[in-house]
């Protein structure tokens, strides 16, 4: 059987508490209700800790239960690597000039640590932290970074830009080039409505409401070390096709967003979980994983 | 797609008018099928259940300044309708959020509070299509008042770059009031400039004019047709100000759809009850 080409990504996953990294990850493990129009193919955990996230996935979140926060191991290194291999329907490329025809499919290999959200908010608060540096220094391993920020977070906007700042000067200071990094700003929690509404606008969204953060990315991009884009996605998804309403009940709402359940987990489907690492691993954009 | 702010002074009826959006798919015009409203979130499901409470029986639903402290009280609201227009379906989804009524009235003498500035940030960000302003008044001094208000927001507008970009519809409330309801037609000329010159000519000045209409709506509707009495009771409601339904068989609510469709798609909306 002939190898399918595949593109491999390691990628860090970081962001504030309660950002919704851990589900974001179970629910892309656990892949539920999957849609047969949808361009993913399968969603296949590799490993031990690949198998942990759909047990977190099925014991908890499919059981109306919210996740356990995670805490931030003394060593970077400790952090569970999570392996998923994500196989595609391919599309057609224009950078690649491929005509990908039918059914001809693509591997997306992603190995990715899920960093618990003291490091963004905590550890990047102290300088000259040896802790601090070792999780840079694990973060340069990456080639690419997905800022899951909870989409109802914008009065935090300014505090993120901060924190965002810093991590990027402290990335850069500590570089070896690695190629092109790439960053994605992943929107969580789209499936309120003020943001489901414009899930397909995904920049206009964020530049919307988090006008400091798009600016600092803006300024990296600039620089010419790496790239930067846009996304929505909610790991609890919507219920119904009609008239779609968030499945998910609410538990809490404040300056850091919203807290919730999901609430018919038979019903669960997530959306926009796969374009931000299509994107990560391609630097293309998909069509079809962006209509979600 | 829209999301969609409503602001206003007390008693204006805000609640009531999204209360009586809400509870669309009970009353029997639905059955006409050109028109279908959907509650799409569930605290939008909790109002149209509640309409009944506060259409039929004068409950207050109103959010208080002293009930809400944070932005993060106030519920979001989202629907979808669905137009039927000869052989296409339209269809319209909106997310509005409706602000205490101190809100605006505090506009008019600035207001050091800081939970007030959060809410009009909140009510300019950009992805805000655009606002919904529900007046009611015009006893002396009213107009003065709300020209002041205007003048505030429109400056607070600059301020946040929406200037240019930022819908406003402006509507007249409780428009079964019968020396409104022949005016309804033309609320502009035969409704803002008559009760509220100076409100409306502030707004002319300062808005671009593609971002500005005019609209007149009463949740309460008519009798009918040929009988174009209010159909609402004066009643001793919660606060003592509010209104129920005379006759709630022959409710016909006039015109809420019309200033939303605007508001979300920047078009005119073809024929709104």
């Amino acid at each position: 059987m002939t190898e399918l080409p595949s593109s491999n990504a390691v990628v860090r996953v970081i962001g504030d508490r309660g950002a919704g990294k851990t589900a974001y990850m179970a629910s892309l493990a656990r892949w539920p209700n999957a849609d047969a129009k949808s361009p993913v193919q399968t969603i296949i955990p590799i490993g031990e800790s690949g198998e942990e996230l759909v047990a977190k996935a099925q014991n908890i979140l499919e059981q109306g239960l919210q996740l356990e926060a995670t805490r931030l191991d003394a060593n970077a290194i400790d952090v569970k690597d999570y392996t998923l291999r994500i196989t595609l329907k391919g599309q057609f490329s224009w950078k690649k000039s491929h005509f990908r025809i039918g059914s001809q499919l693509v591997n997306l290999n992603v190995s990715c640590k899920d960093y618990a959200g003291e490091f963004f908010t905590d550890l990047l608060q102290i300088s000259g932290s040896s802790q601090l540096e070792d999780y840079l220094e694990d973060c340069l391993q990456a080639t690419g970074i997905m800022f899951l920020v909870d989409g109802n977070s914008n009065r935090k906007d300014k505090e993120y830009a901060n924190a965002l700042d810093k991590f990027l000067t402290a990335l850069d200071r500590t570089d070896i080039s690695v190629g092109t990094r790439r960053i994605a700003l992943v929107l969580t929690k789209c499936e309120q409505s003020e943001l489901w509404i414009n899930r397909h606008k995904a920049s206009f969204l964020a530049d919307a409401r988090f006008p400091q953060i798009c600016s600092r990315l803006k300024s990296w991009q600039q620089m010419g070390v790496g790239s930067v884009d846009y996304f929505t996605c909610s790991a609890f998804g919507m219920l119904g096709q009609n008239y779609p309403e968030p499945n998910m009940s609410l538990i809490s709402r404040g300056p850091d967003g919203v807290t919730a359940v999901i609430k018919d987990p038979k019903r669960w489907r997530p959306f926009g979980l796969v374009a931000p690492i299509y994107w990560i691993c391609t630097g293309d954009r998909h069509q079809e994983l962006d209509k979600d | 797609m829209g999301n969609i702010r409503i602001i206003g002074p007390r008693s204006s009826g805000k609640t009531t008018y999204l209360a009586a959006l809400a509870y669309q798919p009970e009353i029997s015009q639905q059955k006409q099928k050109k028109l279908r409203v959907q509650a799409i979130n569930d605290d939008t499901k909790k109002l149209a259940e509640k309409a009944e409470n506060i259409i039929l029986e004068g409950a207050s639903l109103e959010p208080s300044i002293t009930q809400v402290n944070t932005i993060d009280d106030l519920a979001v609201y989202s629907f979808n309708i669905e137009f039927q227009k000869r052989f296409k379906k339209e269809n319209l989804t909106l997310a509005v959020r409706d602000y205490p009524g101190e809100i605006f009235e505090e506009l008019e003498h600035g207001s050091s509070n800081p939970l007030h500035q959060e809410f009009i940030e909140e009510c300019l960000t950009r992805d805000v299509t655009g606002c919904l302003i529900l007046l009611t008044e015009w006893k002396p001094g009213t107009d003065k008042s709300y020209s002041r208000v205007i003048k505030r927001f429109t400056e607070l507008m600059d301020i946040h770059n929406r200037a240019n970009d930022l819908r406003l519809a402006v509507v007249m409330g409780k428009c079964e009031r019968g020396e409104l309801w022949p005016g309804r037609l033309e609320p502009e000329m035969d409704l803002f400039a008559v009760h509220l010159p100076k409100t409306r000519t502030i707004l002319r000045n300062k808005i671009p004019a593609k971002n500005l209409h005019f609209y007149a709506i009463s949740t309460f509707g008519v009798l009918g047709h040929n009988n174009p009495r209010p159909n609402r009771i004066e009643e001793w409601g919660t606060d003592g100000r509010n209104s129920i339904l005379r006759e709630p068989d022959r409710w016909r609510p006039y015109g809420l759809i019309s200033p939303l469709y605007w508001l979300s798609t920047g078009k005119e909306m073809a024929h709104d009850r």
